[in-house]
């Protein structure tokens, strides 16, 4: 997985790299954004870059890249275990748009203009991407995509409807899939296009989702001009980038840690309850799914550990990547369910105060916030591959057929 | 290709394991219901003889040394098949409970003789007194002064036959005392049972017994400490069979549905299915990681009974759901006791009730984690 030579490394190489870590997040990582992670605020542009322009300036801004790129060169082991630190640590995750999906495209695909282009600004946290590859006819079938991209000299002429554009409100550039020909087979015919997003022709509109947070837009194009030199890799293989893309993804060591992370402030919340209230039957009940919580995400970060372990020596079969996907969706689902049932009968009706600035207490705060997360959580089983999908991946292999 | 689970511990006792298992498997029709031989089955015969029940025996007190993962590759395999056997107890609790009182000569030649399986020491850890019991029945008999027992031992696994058993006694003033004594003179009076899942087992009646001299091995703390490391070691290798039992409902469910054919084609083209199979495979997959970590953790050092029950807790929950699973995927085959897969699901189902059913884990994880909150 790593594109540099690993050395033999053993236990106490990664004890002291897990505390040094330790050592610079704890130090480095602003109290107030920890605290916004801690009440598990919505974190958006502003927050995650103040962290990234922190982690560049130490060197560890792009912690999955090689060398070469700017990267630390870190094995998947280490990569794993900057996730935990910094999911115990409360640091914002890495915001995965740039550094995760178009950064190792551009880097196996783009030109070397490209590289030098936009692989140092990712890493710096100057330049914020998202991503346009969903439509309204093209959801989990992306291949139906319908956006169209004519070449007029020496640029292209876009035009259509991209959807689900999470970012798109607050970020520079688009990496696109676009239509440049019609083919036998519609996977073909697909392009990868980056589009600045203060091209004349766009227009980003919020859609209002049941979380009252702002992830997602619809992003329109009318007779968008993107020059030829935005085309990533080849005309025409998009389909390629894109499913490069999604194989790297597949494996996302940052899940099982913040999701761990999340279980042990619930568990707080329980605990806090059962002082206060004592042992009511439903706060029992609230402490059984709890357990069984707790349980499911040992045996998650088993498996997530095995699949690493499995990727690196490229065994990893598509199934137990699907698996650890479907499981942790479900499991972040039961977890945010559980402190929406204890937030929820208190704070669903004072969801959105008038009044901002009005001081509220650090646990309204963070039970406020766990609110909105139960209802954003609702997308963990749909984003990124559905559930549904997820199984018929499974099952697939599972039934060789 | 064939789908085929990896191994909870691979190497070469869970290959010896896995094919005695499936020879086992093979000749066997429905659940027994009819008193064992004498001297045992044949295949606890030939577990004897390799020496299983000396495993996780230390090799100064004649075992052979290994470690808990190293049982816990026997069991798993074994679980794969839904092997009936009392191997957890007798391989697993036993050394857990006897390991501390090994110095007790008769204790260390007792642990010596039955790793050679020249004996056969039977635990009846429902007796135990750890985990709340709320049957109506006294959880364990009582102890009196003059050395007499009155009382029940219940639900003791008398699947395989057994030389000692060991369990509580409880005195007048409530302190817990650890026995070990001669089976023989307890089975007497004897109420014997088939299980559901094709053990046999008994309820002692055990009022007026005189124990022998040197029968209580440890009263109070020391009791209780060992008492509590056996039902450890009982529940963590209970999760482990379940795990294995898990894979191979699994991968039998996946051949079935392979093969049996309903309007024209394979039932597993019928997508509710193949979703249903995917729910078992992936619970199967979580428990499997979390019941490894804890393996390991365990073979390193004993690990906090809260933690284990924790596991077995969920574990109980997701035996049950695969066994559910497996015989509604094998729809009307699914009720008979003539599929291997039946009779596995029951086991599954049925074996979540061992060392901590739910209820008890739960009662004990929550009274544990109030105590710890307050």
């Amino acid at each position: 997985m790593s594109d540099h030579d690993t050395p033999v490394r053993d236990a106490a190489f990664y004890a002291a790299f897990r505390a040094e870590l330790q050592q610079f997040m704890a130090s480095h990582c602003p109290p107030a954004l920890r605290a916004k992670v801690r009440n598990a605020h919505k974190l958006g542009r502003a927050e995650f870059s103040e962290w990234q322009r922190i982690l560049a300036a130490k060197g560890w801004g792009a912690p999955g890249w090689p060398v070469e790129y700017g990267g630390t060169g870190w094995d998947l082991q280490q990569r794993y275990i900057f996730e935990e630190v910094s999911a115990a640590l409360d640091c914002p995750p890495l915001y995965h748009h740039g550094l995760g999906h178009i950064g190792p495209v551009i880097m196996h695909f783009g030109s070397p203009e490209q590289k030098a282009r936009f692989l140092p600004r990712i890493i710096e946290g100057s330049e914020w991407w998202c991503q346009g590859y969903s439509e309204p006819g093209a959801g989990s079938d992306l291949a139906s995509l319908k956006t169209a991209a004519v070449r007029q000299g020496d640029h292209y002429v876009v035009n259509g409807q991209k959807i689900w554009t999470s970012h798109a409100q607050e970020a520079d550039i688009m990496y696109t899939l676009v239509r440049t020909s019609q083919e036998a087979r519609k996977q073909m015919g697909i392009t990868l296009l980056a589009i600045p997003l203060d091209t004349p022709g766009i227009e980003v509109r919020p859609i209002h989702t049941i979380d009252h947070w702002h992830h997602v837009n619809e992003v329109f194009l009318r007779d968008v001009k993107v020059p030829v030199e935005n085309c990533i890799g080849e005309e025409g293989t998009g389909w390629k980038y894109g499913k490069f893309l999604l194989d790297r993804e597949r494996l996302s060591p940052a899940t099982v840690p913040r999701l761990i992370r999340q279980l042990e402030e619930v568990e707080k919340l329980v605990l806090k309850r059962l002082r206060e209230q004592g042992t009511t039957p439903s706060l029992l009940s609230a402490l059984e799914r709890l357990f069984l919580a707790k349980a499911s995400a040992q045996g998650a970060r088993e498996m997530l550990l095995s699949a690493i372990h499995e990727e690196i020596l490229g065994t990893l079969q598509s199934s137990k990547s699907s698996a650890l996907k479907l499981h942790s969706s479900e499991l972040s689902q039961a977890i945010s369910s559980l402190a929406f049932d204890l937030s929820a009968p208190e704070l669903a009706p004072r969801l959105l105060p008038d009044d901002e600035d009005f001081p509220v207490s650090d646990a309204e705060d963070r039970e406020r916030q766990l609110v909105h997360t139960y209802l954003f959580y609702r997308s963990r089983s749909i984003a990124g591959g559905t559930s549904e999908v997820q199984k018929n991946v499974i099952a697939r292999e599972l039934f060789g057929a | 290709m064939a789908y085929m689970p990896n191994p909870l511990f691979p190497g070469d006792l869970h290959d010896t394991a896995a094919r005695l298992a499936a020879s086992l498997a093979q000749n066997t029709r429905g659940f027994a219901t009819s008193a064992p031989p004498a001297e045992g089955s044949e295949g606890w015969r030939q577990m004897l003889e390799l020496g299983w029940q000396g495993v996780w025996i230390g090799e100064a007190d004649g075992g052979f040394g290994g470690s808990f993962a190293d049982l816990a590759a026997i069991v798993e395999a074994l679980g794969r098949q839904a092997v009936v056997s009392p191997l957890i107890a007798r391989a697993g609790v036993v050394p857990a409970v006897l390991g501390p009182f090994a110095s007790q000569a008769a204790v260390r030649a007792l642990l010596e003789s039955h790793a050679a399986g020249e004996a056969s020491v039977c635990p009846v850890l429902s007796s135990s007194g750890e985990l709340p019991h709320d049957s109506g029945h006294p959880a364990s008999p009582m102890l009196g002064a003059d050395g007499r027992l009155a009382g029940q031992l219940r639900g003791v696994d008398l699947t395989e036959p057994a030389s000692h058993l060991l369990f509580a006694a409880q005195g007048a003033d409530g302190t817990r005392s650890l026995v070990l004594t001669e089976a023989a003179p307890l089975l007497s009076r004897a109420r014997h049972y088939s299980s559901n899942d094709g053990r046999r087992c008994a309820d002692l009646d055990v009022t007026g017994m005189a124990l022998p001299e040197g029968a209580v091995l440890a009263s109070g703390n020391a009791a209780t400490q060992a008492l509590a490391a056996g039902l450890a070691a009982g529940a963590l290798l209970s999760c482990v069979e379940a795990v294995g039992t898990a894979a191979g409902l699994v991968t039998q469910t996946i051949d079935y549905l392979n093969t049996r054919v309903q309007f024209g084609v394979a039932l597993s083209t019928f997508q509710s299915l193949r979703h249903r199979l995917v729910e078992m495979y992936v619970a199967y997959e979580n428990t499997f990681g979390m019941s490894r970590h804890l393996v390991l953790a365990h073979s390193a050092a004993p690990q906090p009974l809260k933690d284990i029950l924790t596991a077995k807790l969920y574990m109980n929950k997701v035996a049950r759901q695969v066994g559910e699973a497996a015989i509604q995927l094998h729809g009307g085959m699914g009720m008979t006791t003539e599929t291997q897969a039946s009779r596995m699901a029951v086991r599954a189902i049925t074996g979540a009730f061992d060392y901590g059913d739910s209820a008890q884990c739960l009662d004990w994880l929550a009274a544990h984690t109030l105590a710890e909150a307050a």
